[in-house]
């Protein structure tokens, strides 16, 4: 009898606690349910309530069409909209997603941000050693597309193959608290406050993008701005505005046009 | 009688064999019990991949995640418009051991290692590998490793994006000789080294950025030939050779911003 009972109770400590485990992928669904696992066959309906059963490093997968809400990202993880490409609509001065994660890793993947002209920002990066931004749709916000106020030192930005339109601030605020790249290939900017606006501590590379129709200026740097083989056109204030000991190094393959001036580059660079 | 049996015995082997389909299909609530048809999908590629003659053709149905697998013969596995993804920890994501000739093509693949997993896609022998839409995460033995052992063989990447591996988003180190590489709009970030080309090996890369690596960006050990690309913000030499390696650019390349620099021998564009 007694060895029969120790066992159950050894037996019983050992169980996993399968409540609260993580897994490293996933799922959220458009007819999904936050009382689920988030699992292929039980997915989730919000990222909010996804992220909490991911695993730090894990990713969040799009099942299907939905939208699937703010969240505030704490860990390192991805959020994948897959072929679906998950929405995320906000309004009323919220945020799309905050990201808020010390020195970890985020990449956001195939996402669209609506703010209903109301929202304040679509991604505010407020911690993060790296971030990546990729193949995104960011349109109708109040603030920035992008805001970079990263305090977390020499973070590393990329943002590809992503599309801002019509947020009031500017499609891009990096200013990050002290040192940090960003890396800006393939971008569409237009109709914004500002296009770009690079704040001092900060070096941005901006290539193949597109910076036109912006209600005010173009580029603007207090820090470093390398530009290649892109378009800074038809904006109404300054095309390139580069204030000391700000520089914008063109290099010699740009088209800067239509701009209210078109101002010019610090400094012209050589392609290797 | 006798001309009908036989007219029946012609026919009976004239017929396709249907089992035996060029195409499978895999899906997130597939199972491998099944034949892997577009109505009784597959669960893994693993599973799929033995039904599909050489030649074929896996398609992704809908979302899900399907597993490392070994690919021995010509294949296509394409992840179409669900893009199928592989998530591995402490092992390989992809592994190609096709003979000389056969033709291997991954297609709108997702692979993630989690910071643990070995190599995202491994070239041990293959005639040709074509390596289109993919994205590749955190892997420990390279993104891409290719250490083909089949004379002339080529190697295409075009579209793919690689984040976090160490030592190496590309590995090429071929252990034949004549193996080109021909890399198109590839984006490396985050990783130690971009690219590592080694002493056999040809690499042609245009339209790529290799920006934010902790260590080289491209370094040659064998010819690289550079145009219309960008290498920016690495932690080491943007771009690093040392005889015979070389690296010959077309004078339209972004490089700055690393430490340092480098330089290139001058190519000229035609």
């Amino acid at each position: 009898m007694r060895p029969l009972s120790t066992l159950a109770s050894v037996l019983i400590v050992s169980l996993p606690l399968l409540t609260n485990a993580q897994a490293t992928r996933t799922w959220v669904s458009g007819v999904g349910d936050d009382a689920n696992p988030a699992s292929r066959t039980a997915p989730g309906a919000t990222f909010a309530g996804a992220i909490t059963k991911t695993a730090q490093g894990g990713i969040i997968d799009v099942l299907d069409p939905g939208d699937f809400g703010p969240v505030t990202i704490t860990k390192s993880i991805t959020i994948d909209g897959d072929a679906n490409e998950g929405n995320i609509v906000v309004s009323n001065g919220i945020a799309g997603v905050v990201i808020n994660a010390g020195t970890n890793a985020v990449t956001l993947r195939n996402l669209s941000f609506e703010g209903l002209g109301s929202a304040s920002s679509a991604i505010e990066i407020l911690s993060a050693s790296v971030v990546h931004i990729e193949n995104c749709r960011i349109d109708g916000f109040l603030g920035s597309g992008i805001d970079d106020s990263n305090t977390t030192t020499n973070e590393q930005v990329f943002v590809n193959d992503t599309t801002i339109h019509g947020c009031g601030t500017n499609g891009l605020g990096l200013a990050p608290a002290s040192q940090g790249t960003i890396t800006i290939q393939n971008v569409n900017v237009t109709a914004c406050g500002d296009g770009i606006d690079v704040g001092a501590n900060t070096t941005a590379v901006i290539i193949s993008s597109t910076v036109s129709h912006n209600n005010n200026v173009g580029i603007s740097s207090l820090g470093l701005v390398d530009l290649s083989s892109s378009a800074v056109t038809d904006n109404g204030g300054q095309g390139l505005d580069a204030t000391k000991p700000g520089k914008i190094v063109s290099y010699r393959n740009n088209a800067v046009t239509g701009n209210n001036p078109d101002g010019k580059a610090t400094s012209l660079g050589t392609l290797k | 009688m006798k001309s009908t049996a036989t007219l029946a015995s012609v026919l009976l082997v004239s017929l396709p064999l249907l089992s035996n389909a060029q195409i499978t299909w895999v899906s997130g609530v597939g199972d491998d019990a099944n034949p892997g048809t577009r109505t009784a999908p597959c669960k893994t590629f693993a599973g799929a991949i033995t039904k599909t003659p050489a030649g074929g053709v896996i398609n992704v149905l809908d979302p899900g995640g399907f597993g490392s697998v070994t690919v021995t013969k010509s294949i296509t596995i394409d992840g179409d418009s669900a893009e199928g993804s592989i998530l591995v920890s402490g092992t390989p994501g992809l592994t190609i051991a096709a003979g000389t000739t056969d033709v291997v093509t991954l297609r709108n693949l997702s692979f993630e290692g989690l910071g643990t997993g070995l190599t995202g896609i491994h070239i041990l022998s293959a005639g040709t590998v074509h390596i289109e839409n993919c994205e590749i995460n955190g892997f420990t033995t390279s993104g891409i490793a290719d250490g083909n052992s089949v004379s002339n063989a080529a190697l295409f990447i075009k579209d793919v994006t690689i984040h976090g591996c160490t030592p190496s988003g590309i590995s090429l180190a071929p252990s034949a000789l004549g193996v080109v590489t021909t890399i198109q709009n590839a984006n490396i970030t985050g990783c130690a080294d971009g690219i590592d080309v080694g002493t056999n090996a040809t690499a042609v890369i245009t339209k790529s950025t290799v920006s934010g690596n902790g260590s080289n960006g491209i370094q040659s050990f064998g010819l690289v030939e550079l145009s219309g690309s960008t290498v920016t913000g690495n932690g080491g030499e943007g771009l690093k050779f040392a005889k015979p390696g070389q690296i010959l650019s077309y004078r339209n390349n972004l490089v700055v911003g690393n430490t340092p620099d480098g330089k290139t021998s001058i190519a000229k564009p035609k």
